[in-house]
């Protein structure tokens, strides 16, 4: 068992969580006001250290004026707590909308659509070829509404809800084993580093 | 109530203790079942195998503590790998929490003497900013990251001598669990500038980065806490992932039990009252 007082707040801390399951309680509540706080805390350490690494330190001790701009959008930011003045919280806002909205629609057409698509150009000369291209026109055809799904269209748009189907069957799974690595992990803490039964 | 019925009302504490006894036992008490090893694995492995002494990797580290025990273990055994082969390692995050992994990872062997910090390890800290921040810093490193987590300039530290953008990394592994991630990451720089990038994923996450491996775009994948242990046994350095994976195999036939026992014990309960009508 650990002598590590560090370790005994880990271990009680995540009895506290699990006790949840069992139903809610003040011990729950009380260490999930603990891990908000101790989040928070971090954030607003690591954002204070981003405004001097990033901010503070390039406009004053490198003087790259420059610098000026982005930190005065950036204060401009909290003008919302300001009645008289808040407006000038929508100047920042529109640069980072509409330079993440360009970022985006950039990397999307180039990354997630042209070269997805050619991805799917594949030579018919295997099944998983054949099943491939046939699987993403059923799912395409699945979602085409400008004409009545009828006859032929209906059956292949069909197949593209079954194959729907297969890959929401496929997440369902792959986030049941996420969540016992989850719980495995949590075990692996109480059983190694806290109780000492299993070798870590 | 029939014993369908009652089958169907199972209380949810009964299924969560099972589960957690079920997972418990092998940890105890392994069992020794196989473990094979994936496609993208074994993908991922050949990508890192082919680096050489000297050799620079940027590991970014896109997830927190709520993800940790699914991905964690992935970064540990390739960060231990890559060591042993000598490769620097160049870490960096764009979730708040992935400075602190880092350290976790990077302080026994700074402790040990076995690294020396900012020649063969350095933590760039955590950049704020999602998609724009990834671009951003994959087409300017050091300018995106002037000071590492500690305040100290970047520049003039050796590992980041002559890296200019992220094609300059041999290769870019992101560990992820969530966004920004394997998209931010493909869309904003490895389009562009056609970086070597291979992803640890939270397995939640794999179904959305099973399409940019398929396209080559990104040329390995580890499955979430199994890729972790198969990575681990691939390197020859079974830890804590490969240590898990009887548990996990336990706590999947239970949840496949128990999905068919619900199921089997609805069908049987809607047929039930034409039998009592007979």
């Amino acid at each position: 068992m650990s002598t590590d007082p560090w370790i005994w707040i880990m271990g009680l801390l995540m009895l506290g969580i699990f006790s949840f399951l069992i139903k809610e309680n003040p011990f729950y509540r009380w260490v999930e006001h603990v891990y908000v706080g101790a989040a928070a805390g971090y954030g607003l350490s690591m954002g204070y250290n981003n405004i001097i690494n990033q901010a503070w330190d390039p406009l004053v001790v490198q003087g790259k004026l420059i610098y000026i701009i982005p930190i005065i959008l950036g204060i401009m930011a909290y003008a919302r707590f300001i009645k008289p003045i808040s407006w000038l919280s929508r100047w920042p806002m529109a640069i980072i909308s509409g330079a993440g909205a360009g970022n985006a629609l950039y990397g999307a057409t180039n990354s997630s659509l042209v070269a997805q698509v050619k991805a799917n150009l594949l030579p018919l000369n295997s099944f998983n070829n054949i099943f491939m291209v046939v699987g993403v026109l059923a799912v395409m055809v699945y979602f085409l509404f400008s004409r009545d799904q009828k006859g032929p269209v209906k059956h292949f748009a069909s197949g593209g809800r079954m194959l729907l189907m297969v890959t929401f069957g496929v997440s369902f799974g792959n986030v049941i084993m996420g969540r016992i690595s989850l719980l495995l992990g949590a075990l692996q803490s109480i059983f190694g580093k806290w109780l000492g039964i299993i070798s870590l | 109530m029939s014993f369908w019925d009652k089958m169907q009302k199972i209380d949810r504490r009964i299924i969560y203790a099972l589960l957690v006894i079920v997972v418990a036992f092998p940890l105890i008490r392994p069992l020794g079942l196989p473990l094979s090893y994936s496609d993208t694995t074994l993908k991922f492995f050949d990508e890192i195998e082919k680096l050489q002494p000297g050799d620079r990797v940027l590991i970014s580290l896109d997830y927190a503590p709520s993800g940790a025990a699914d991905v964690h273990p992935q970064t540990v055994a390739v960060s231990k790998h890559l060591i042993q082969k000598g490769v620097k390692i160049a870490f960096v995050s764009f979730w708040e929490a992935g400075p602190m992994f880092a350290e976790q990872i990077m302080q026994p062997y700074l402790d040990s003497g076995e690294l020396v910090y900012g020649e063969d390890v350095v933590n760039l800290g955590y950049i704020p900013g999602a998609n724009s921040a990834i671009r951003s810093f994959g087409f300017d490193c050091v300018g995106s990251a002037p000071k590492d987590l500690n305040g100290k300039d970047t520049a003039s530290m050796p590992i980041m001598q002559g890296i200019k953008d992220c094609r300059d990394f041999d290769v870019v592994i992101d560990f992820v669990m969530g966004s920004p991630g394997t998209a931010a990451w493909v869309q904003q720089v490895q389009g562009p500038l056609g970086i070597n990038l291979l992803v640890g994923s939270v397995v939640v996450e794999v179904p959305a980065s099973m399409p940019f491996v398929q396209a080559g775009q990104v040329k390995g994948l580890l499955q979430g806490l199994r890729g972790a242990a198969e990575y681990e046994l691939l390197s020859g350095s079974a830890g804590i992932a490969a240590a898990g994976m009887d548990a996990q195999s336990l706590g999947h036939l239970l949840i496949i039990g128990s999905i068919l026992v619900g199921n089997v014990a609805y069908f049987m309960s809607k047929k039930q009252p034409k039998n009592n009508k007979q």
